[in-house]
């Protein structure tokens, strides 16, 4: 019998489908043509397990991986990916700037210019006179060659990645909290929690797949409590049973206010506080349980919503919703709290909701940061690519952690410098100012995703500063500023390790050749290391081989993932370290006994929060402190940038497929009907939108859902750059930038 | 052509209700349910622009959907 094509999609589409709902079909296990390969979606940082369908040495199809944690879900976004890898802009040759213009040249052209620019400014000004800027996007692999490569190789510290643009604040905080970065919970915690915490995260947009996990939980479980603190009214207050609507940047004070009315109602688990945590201020871990309810006494309810601009009983119910004795709680948060000027508080503060209560560390107690990229956790977070940190938990400015890994990577000591390098707004600045000469931007787009851009992108053509960029698109934002533009393979072209939200690290496995004359950043990397004379610091010959080598950097870590050889990641559909030995299940919760292998199993308590040497998690006294621009007379509108769910960052990507351009691809600025009204704009009138760092013109969207005096844009548009507008105060502590809150006017255009 | 694997999630009890009401929407055939509130289709469309307007329609048009969700989608070179 013979099917036609059209059939056996049909047939295929619909075994998918049924797959998802547990009736796998038997049209799965035919060829009909199509290889399918295991892979991981490209987007954000849930890291949906798909399979790529290959025919004729094309992408055709993909379906969601039903045994990966998303059941085989995906969303809109995902489902379209076969699409980026055909896009017309794929950058398909390299480019070499001449004059004004960049034209093809020949990899051995761009990369002996590339060698020679960094080797020369190596020589006359030093190590610190070139650096990385990466990607949260890239594989593992790519960035432990560049991270190698830069520290080790060219000696600087110069090296930072967009996740200080995404997820510095939520890593400070899970350091500065328990020791350690990454969350102690797993996906599973959203099957279990009876009341969802949901702050600073449009989840239904920007992580579909869990935020469909969570409906299902809130439709199937008993009474299932949603709160959601959000100064807008998002897709996500849909499902909430309480949307609390604060102003920009006080939720310190709601948090606060919510410790207090803990305590007070007695909804605190002092056995737990007695057992698990220990208390701080400052920088120091020097305070009683007696001087946190004292600094509490003064967060009453009613004083945090004077300063929040809600009700003081939403957030007593708030409150007695998260404590509520039997009942599990899990917290899920994301740039709402992170790019913020006091990110890392926030972040702590959340986490004393959890400490104070107990509610951690249960099947559905958990505090959870959703990720904004596929691999920031994986690649950028625990490989150590950032400018403070080398690989898996070791810092730069520790000389123990930079001997462990001078002797790791059999390089002389000394050889690692002990000065943490500048973190990524600084790292343009110093780009700026004339300091740093040569960079190399891989797999981002800064010239459109960093706050104040257009000072950055004066800064990244500066006359003098050599900037190189490896992206598989041209032009963007960015390459059209680049120096050298290097084509790089897109996804299914390579191979390599992504590690997402939940510790859960899962292999893209190759499906295709890349396209044109584009190359893998890996090979790219180390072409260039081979080409500058560290060829023996980077002798790789494939991704296995590092892979290799990363395992060795892990033994004996808090992120001990020695068990994930190759062969198992090759077969698996995601593993969650710790997971010490190949025979290892992985660790769905982290510091738990019985569960996590680093937990002793004669240790006399059920967790142990072993990142911090007295195996305690600490409670911080945090008080709230406004965002760095308020509102005032000239500029009275507080200003907040994001997502929506069609489009992803700054749209690369998304604007490749077909309907996903066709919606919501142009940014609009989403005001209030009643400040619509007074501002004298409509529904579709163009307005000027200007900050005291520049302006940009949006379409109006008037929606009920934002917050009087507020303005939300979307920060996908590569023609209308919210950035011109952010500002670039960043976190004393995460240094990550506060996208999410700066002071605004608007008047019709 | 486009073909599309899709899991539509109704509120709770009314998958036999929207099942029925999915008969009448052309290109899209239903292929079983957990009989609760998911529903699995198949549909095909001209082009991802018909396709993902077709999705739109199907949350703006019926208040017991919930959400569409793609599992597959595949491409046939065949108009």
């Amino acid at each position: 019998m013979t099917i036609s094509r059209r059939d056996f999609l049909k047939t295929t589409a619909a075994a998918s489908a049924l797959a998802a709902l547990g009736r796998p079909g038997e049209a799965l296990a035919s060829t009909g043509g199509t290889r399918w390969v295991k892979s991981v979606c490209r987007y954000c940082g849930t890291g949906c397990g798909l399979y790529v369908g290959v025919e004729g040495g094309k992408v055709t199809a993909v379906r969601g991986d039903v045994q990966d944690h998303n059941a085989g879900f995906l969303c809109v976004k995902g489902a379209a990916l076969p699409q980026i890898l055909g896009a017309k802009d794929r950058c398909l040759h390299p480019l070499v700037r001449k004059g004004d213009k960049l034209v093809r040249a020949s990899w051995d052209e761009a990369l002996g210019l590339v060698a020679s620019r960094f080797q020369e400014a190596l020589q006359k000004f030093g190590p610190d006179a070139v650096g990385f800027y990466g990607s949260g996007q890239g594989l593992t692999e790519e960035t432990y060659v560049a991270n190698k490569l830069f520290k080790a190789g060219f000696r600087t510290n110069n090296v930072d990645g967009n996740p200080r643009l995404c997820m510095a604040s939520a890593t400070a905080g899970y350091v500065g909290t328990y020791g350690k970065d990454e969350p102690m919970g797993c996906y599973e915690d959203l099957d279990h929690a009876d009341v969802f915490f949901i702050t600073g995260s449009n989840t239904a947009e920007c992580h579909p797949v869990l935020f469909r996990r969570i409906v299902r939980r809130k439709e199937q479980g008993q009474d299932v409590k949603v709160i959601v603190l959000d100064p807008r009214r998002t897709p996500t207050s849909r499902i909430a049973d309480l949307h609390l609507s604060c102003t920009p940047g006080t939720d310190l004070a709601i948090f606060n206010a919510m410790a207090n009315v803990l305590f007070a109602e007695g909804l605190v688990d002092r056995d737990f506080i007695r057992d698990h945590v220990a208390f701080g201020e400052g920088a120091e871990v020097n305070r009683a349980l007696a001087d946190y309810e004292k600094f509490l006494a003064a967060w009453t309810p009613a004083e945090a919503a004077r300063i929040a601009g809600c009700k003081a009983e939403d957030i007593v119910t708030a409150a007695r919703w998260f404590g509520a004795r039997g009942r599990r709680t899990t917290s899920l948060w994301t740039m709402g709290l992170n790019q913020r000027s006091r990110g890392t508080w926030a972040n702590q503060l959340v986490h004393n909701l959890h400490l104070v209560t107990g509610k951690i560390g249960e099947p559905g107690s958990t505090p959870l940061s959703l990720t904004g990229q596929p691999n920031a956790c994986g690649g950028v977070r625990d490989g150590g690519a950032l400018s403070h940190l080398l690989p898996y938990g070791r810092l730069v400015a520790n000389e123990q952690h930079r001997g462990q890994m001078e002797k790791l990577w059999n390089v002389p000591a000394g050889t690692l410098s002990p000065k943490p390098g500048p973190a990524a707004v600084d790292l343009f600045r110093s780009l700026e100012e004339g300091k740093l000469k040569c960079l190399y931007v891989m797999c981002t787009n800064p010239g459109q995703s960093l706050p104040n851009v257009e000072r950055y992108r004066k800064a990244m053509r500066r006359e003098g500063a050599f900037l190189v960029v490896s992206e598989a698109f041209h032009p963007t934002r960015t390459s059209e500023l680049a120096d050298v533009v290097l084509p790089a393979a897109l996804w299914a072209e390579k191979e390599g390790v992504y590690g997402c939200t939940e510790r859960r690290y899962q292999l893209l496995a190759q499906a295709v050749e890349p396209a044109g004359e584009a190359r893998p950043d890996f090979q790219i990397l180390c072409e260039l290391a081979r080409r500058t004379g560290h060829q023996k610091l980077v002798p790789f010959r494939t991704p296995d081989e590092a892979w290799e080598e990363i395992l060795t950097l892990a033994k004996g870590t808090a992120y001990d993932f020695t068990g994930m050889t190759r062969a198992r990641l090759r077969e698996s559909h995601g593993l969650l370290w710790p997971l010490p030995s190949p025979g290892h299940p992985g660790t769905k919760r982290r510091y738990v006994k019985g569960d996590d292998p680093l937990v002793p199993a004669d240790h006399p308590q059920r967790l142990k929060f072993y990142g911090r040497p007295d195996g305690r998690a600490v409670v911080w006294l945090r008080p709230y402190q406004p965002p760095a621009e308020v509102v005032d007379a000239e500029y009275p509108l507080w200003f907040n940038t994001g997502r929506v769910l069609e489009h992803w960052h700054t749209g690369t990507m998304t604007r490749n497929c077909a309907e996903l351009a066709q919606s919501r691809a142009e940014a609009v600025a989403e005001l209030n009907p009643a400040d619509a009204k007074r501002l004298g704009v409509a529904d579709g009138d163009r307005a000027k939108i200007t900050s005291r760092r520049g302006s940009e013109t949006f379409r109006v969207s008037v929606q009920d859902g934002q917050r009087p005096g507020s303005v939300f844009t979307h920060m996908h548009d590569d023609q209308r750059l919210c950035n011109r507008l952010t500002i670039d105060a960043v976190d004393p502590v995460s240094k990550e930038p506060e996208y999410k809150i700066c002071a605004v006017k608007l008047e019709k255009a | 052509m486009l073909v599309a694997g899709l899991v539509i999630e109704t509120v709770e009890g009314a998958a036999a209700r929207v099942s029925a009401r999915l008969l009448q929407v052309p290109s899209l055939e239903v292929e079983g349910g957990d009989g609760v509130r998911r529903i699995a289709a198949v549909v095909t469309a001209p082009d991802a622009a018909a396709l993902e307007a077709l999705g739109e329609r199907l949350v703006a048009g019926d208040e017991e959907i919930l959400g569409v969700f793609p599992t597959y989608v595949g491409e046939d070179a065949e108009p």
